[in-house]
């Protein structure tokens, strides 16, 4: 039996749309996005036909895959159907290119439908049967890990899947709190090296004149201090991995001797002799841009080329907006293991601020804000209030509306939305009083006190007010957006 | 356990193709396969092994003559095509 929902204003072309189907597959109609959603978390469906020109009509709908995630996250195989007129098949083709497994153009052809139908539910087993034998390769703790629905993401755990076996040296590049952490250890863990030591040094946290020692070890009597042979990471590390995190921070000297052990295997310790073997697969890590590193002298060429054999590169949180359901479903279950409270999904209102906000720390980022949102809630939803308000403002800037959902109590909608009300009252009475206190009870027709109370309660910055603010902690992002430090 | 293979004889090795020389502007002037057990299999720079830089960093399969070099192992191709099904090798 198939379960097939048609998403479109038109109704007139639900009818042959149905009439293709036989009387044991379920077909429904919804004529805007919302409803559609509301009907597949009741129920989900296996395909769903999106007319063109809902998209086009839909406001915010040009940002599709804020339209279809709530779809993905209820059923991640999911099949989209786009439909146009044929006179705009360009329309349909393009939508097969960013998000629509397939399409079919109106007036709809039974035929081509059965087809269409027929050959999703292909792509459907087949997406089953990769999922299944990238599972097999994968080990049962990394599989949450490995989950995604953007395409550039499959190809690197496909490349991971191949590199992971070898002794190749690997070079992973992208932003901070992209996972290249997380990623080496997959890696490794995926290596025939997987039952010896991972060791992870973070060479932009060693001082400079200490990195060389920490990193291949000093015998007694090398520098002042060295009072007795100390082994190094790379001795540590014997018959395993080790992640040299921050690479592009190492000095020279440390250069010169990462490059010997690229190239012959070996290397001594600090005022040593002895050469010793380093038998140790190197994965490397870093955000830095290290071809103009090694324009301007500041990164050895020679060890760039042999650190960039097998290069990954990770891409932002922002390029992969997809994956978000996902991950805040998979951080949330971390979250609840962590702190045991019964908190599983988050507003809708906070997910259209995520689509649109930034994320320059990526998914480090995204993990922070929902622990944070997640010890402060105390309902069952983390809700708009306990996000930056810069990341939800629009979607939650309204104080009428109780966040609920239908989940919360009465009196626990009107709590919150007072809470907000008053919030954006004192906010806008301190913006008309230049963050004096004193004319702004006047106003408010309440005591100084009354309002300092007020103040501390929702945490609000009267200095933000003052014609000259005082810098509040916060991160400035490249678009202009602020992040409130957590 | 390392891919064990005799000398001068025709061998199947399946890895991944990786640049192991290059010149002063990073060009690459030679190749090595690293295999799924940990080997390492250089690439002689003949006419064949030259066109196997089209699958850098690719999964390949590659049939040719083993030869054991002074502590380091190297294949002549014959053959290579790049190796979609490679999961299945280890």
């Amino acid at each position: 039996m198939k379960n097939i929902l048609v998403l479109s204003t038109d109704t007139n072309i639900v009818s042959p749309i149905t009439e293709t189907f036989s009387w044991d597959d379920r077909v429904s109609h919804a004529s805007d996005f919302a409803s559609g959603a509301a009907a597949h978390n009741q129920r989900p469906f296996d395909h769903i036909i999106v007319d063109m020109a809902l998209v086009d009509t839909t406001p915010g709908a040009r940002d599709i895959h804020r339209m279809i995630n709530p779809f993905i996250t209820v059923n991640p195989l999911v099949q989209f159907i786009a439909m146009a007129p044929r006179d705009q098949v360009r329309k349909v083709v393009k939508a097969v290119k960013e998000w629509a497994d397939d399409y079919i153009t109106i007036p709809v052809d039974p035929g081509e439908i059965e087809l269409v139908i027929q050959e999703t539910n292909q792509a459907m087993v087949k997406d089953l049967e990769l999922d299944y034998l990238r599972d097999q390769f994968w080990k049962t703790e990394w599989l949450d890990v490995v989950h995604s629905r953007n395409a550039n993401m499959k190809k690197i755990y496909d490349s991971i899947q191949s590199v992971a076996p070898t002794i190749a040296t690997v070079l992973l590049l992208g932003e901070t709190g992209t996972g290249k952490g997380l990623f080496s250890r997959l890696i490794h863990w995926h290596s025939l090296r997987s039952e010896k030591p991972f060791i992870a040094v973070h060479c932009g946290a060693i001082p400079d004149t200490l990195l060389e020692s920490e990193l291949f070890g000093h015998e007694k009597g090398a520098f002042t201090g060295a009072d007795r042979r100390k082994p190094g990471k790379f001795e540590l590390a014997r018959g395993g991995t080790i992640l040299l995190d921050e690479i592009g921070t190492i000095t020279n000297a440390a250069q010169i001797k990462l490059l010997q052990v690229l190239q012959d295997g070996t290397f001594s310790r600090v005022g040593g002799e002895q050469l010793m073997t380093a038998d140790v697969r190197i994965i490397a890590a870093t955000n830095a841009d290290l071809p103009i590193m090694v324009d301007q002298g500041k990164f050895r060429k020679d060890l760039y080329y042999r650190l960039n054999i097998f290069p990954i590169e990770l891409p932002r949180l922002k390029d992969r907006l997809e994956d978000l359901p996902y991950l805040v479903d998979v951080l949330l279950a971390k979250l609840k293991a962590k702190y045991g409270k019964d908190i599983s999904r988050i507003h809708q209102a906070v997910y259209e601020g995520f689509q649109d906000y930034d994320w320059p720390g990526n998914i480090r980022e995204l993990e922070n804000l929902l622990e944070r949102a997640y010890i402060l809630e105390t309902g069952s939803v983390l809700t708009p209030a306990n996000f930056p308000q810069e990341m939800v403002m629009g979607s939650w800037n309204t104080p009428v509306e109780p966040c609920d959902d239908g989940q919360l109590s009465l009196a626990d909608a009107r709590h919150r939305v007072i809470h907000k009300f008053e919030q954006t009252y004192i906010k806008n009475l301190l913006k008309q009083t230049d963050g004096k206190i004193s004319p702004a009870a006047k106003k408010a027709g309440i005591t100084p006190r009354q309002l300092n109370r007020l103040i501390l309660r929702y945490k609000i910055d009267k200095a933000e007010f003052k014609p000259n603010p005082k810098p509040s902690p916060s991160t400035s992002t490249p678009n202009g957006k602020t992040t409130n430090a957590i | 356990m390392k891919t064990i293979v005799q000398p001068s004889e025709p061998a199947t090795i399946y890895g991944i193709v990786i640049p192991t020389d290059w010149d002063d502007r990073g060009n690459i002037l030679k190749l090595a396969i690293v295999t799924y057990d940990e080997g390492k299999i250089f690439v002689v720079p003949n006419d064949r092994g030259t066109a196997l830089m089209t699958c850098l960093r690719k999964a390949v399969q590659v049939k040719g003559i083993m030869r054991q070099g002074n502590g380091f192992q190297e294949i002549e191709i014959h053959t290579f095509a790049v190796d979609p099904g490679q999961s299945d090798k280890f």
